[in-house]
């Protein structure tokens, strides 16, 4: 399954990993980057990605490698809990903001963990960017929770209202608000919400193969 | 005499399809799955058992938290097999029964 996605350790994946020999696709935008993800899961606990993440804010681009690892799952009767670690490591291209020599090393880890049901989903991730630049060096967490308005059965659509909480204490509102909405269908995942406190939109599409 | 040799011939005729007949009935796997919530992440049910040759088609509901597996006809899934493909798939088995 391939993924591919953009953003600073935010929007939160749907699914870290898939089934192995698939691939992922994610595209995100948010408050602050886009993000594009080309995943390959190898096996049932890892995957690796290209990763592109653009700062709007700085104009300065990442271009890396991730990796995501299935640190733990609980598969319940009625629920599935995750816990993941997720790592990149690239390169960044500083050139909008910084004469001469454009491009340094950089890397970002974090966790991502969620609990779900069919009715019900709460999710937290973090982010620690690391780089010489320090203006590209941050903290970030996001959380969401979720509440399906009607549960739905295997091979249809599926709606999601969530709401993501988002810390940033790089912005000049540390917390920020986006409620959203998540449908799927098949292999097919969008999102689409809105920052009410930056007043931006937040839009992530995935796709499974 | 000439009856008689035409219903002998219809009953040898149907003697020899009637095991291919009954070969062709195909095996039916009935899977209790734990952690089958969310229908995005249980698309690689789909893909991991379509992947496999004897298998002619799987349904999965989250409801009943079950897959059922229908083979294709003379063919088998072992047990390790299908365990195999759900724990890869991301899930946990809680029953298998065959029928």
């Amino acid at each position: 399954m391939t993924v591919v996605g953009l953003g600073n350790g935010t929007p939160l994946q749907a699914r870290p990993l898939s089934y192995p020999g698939g691939a992922m696709v994610m595209l995100d935008h948010d408050i602050m980057q886009n993000n594009v993800f080309l995943g390959y899961t190898i096996d049932p606990k890892n995957a690796f990605a290209y990763r592109l993440q653009h700062d709007r804010d700085r104009d300065a681009t990442f271009h890396g490698v991730q990796w995501n690892h299935l640190l733990k799952r609980w598969n319940n009767p009625d629920s599935q809990a995750n816990l993941y670690i997720q790592s990149a490591v690239g390169m960044i291209d500083l050139q909008a903001h910084k004469a001469g020599s454009a491009w340094q090393p950089g890397a970002l880890t974090g966790l991502q963990a969620d609990w779900e049901d069919r009715r019900f989903f709460v999710s937290y991730e973090n982010k620690i960017r690391v780089a010489e630049d320090d203006q590209w060096r941050n903290f970030t967490q996001s959380a969401r929770v979720g509440v399906a308005p009607y549960v739905a059965e295997f091979g249809s659509v599926h709606t999601w209202l969530m709401v993501q909480f988002d810390h940033r204490p790089q912005l000049d509102d540390h917390v920020t608000t986006t409620p959203l909405v998540r449908m799927f269908y098949d292999s097919y995942l969008v999102e689409a919400g809105y920052n009410i406190d930056e007043k931006t939109p937040l839009v992530n599409i995935m796709l499974h193969f | 005499m000439r009856k008689r040799m035409m219903m002998l011939s219809v009953a040898v005729a149907l003697m020899g399809i009637a095991p291919a007949v009954q070969a062709a009935q195909s095996q039916v796997i009935d899977v209790g799955v734990n952690g089958m919530v969310c229908d995005f992440c249980a698309q690689s049910l789909k893909k991991m058992f379509g992947k496999q040759q004897n298998v002619e088609k799987v349904d999965i509901s989250l409801e009943t938290k079950k897959i059922v597996v229908t083979l294709k006809p003379d063919a088998d899934l072992s047990d390790d097999v299908v365990k195999k493909l759900i724990t890869d798939s991301g899930y946990a088995v809680e029953s298998i029964a065959r029928r």
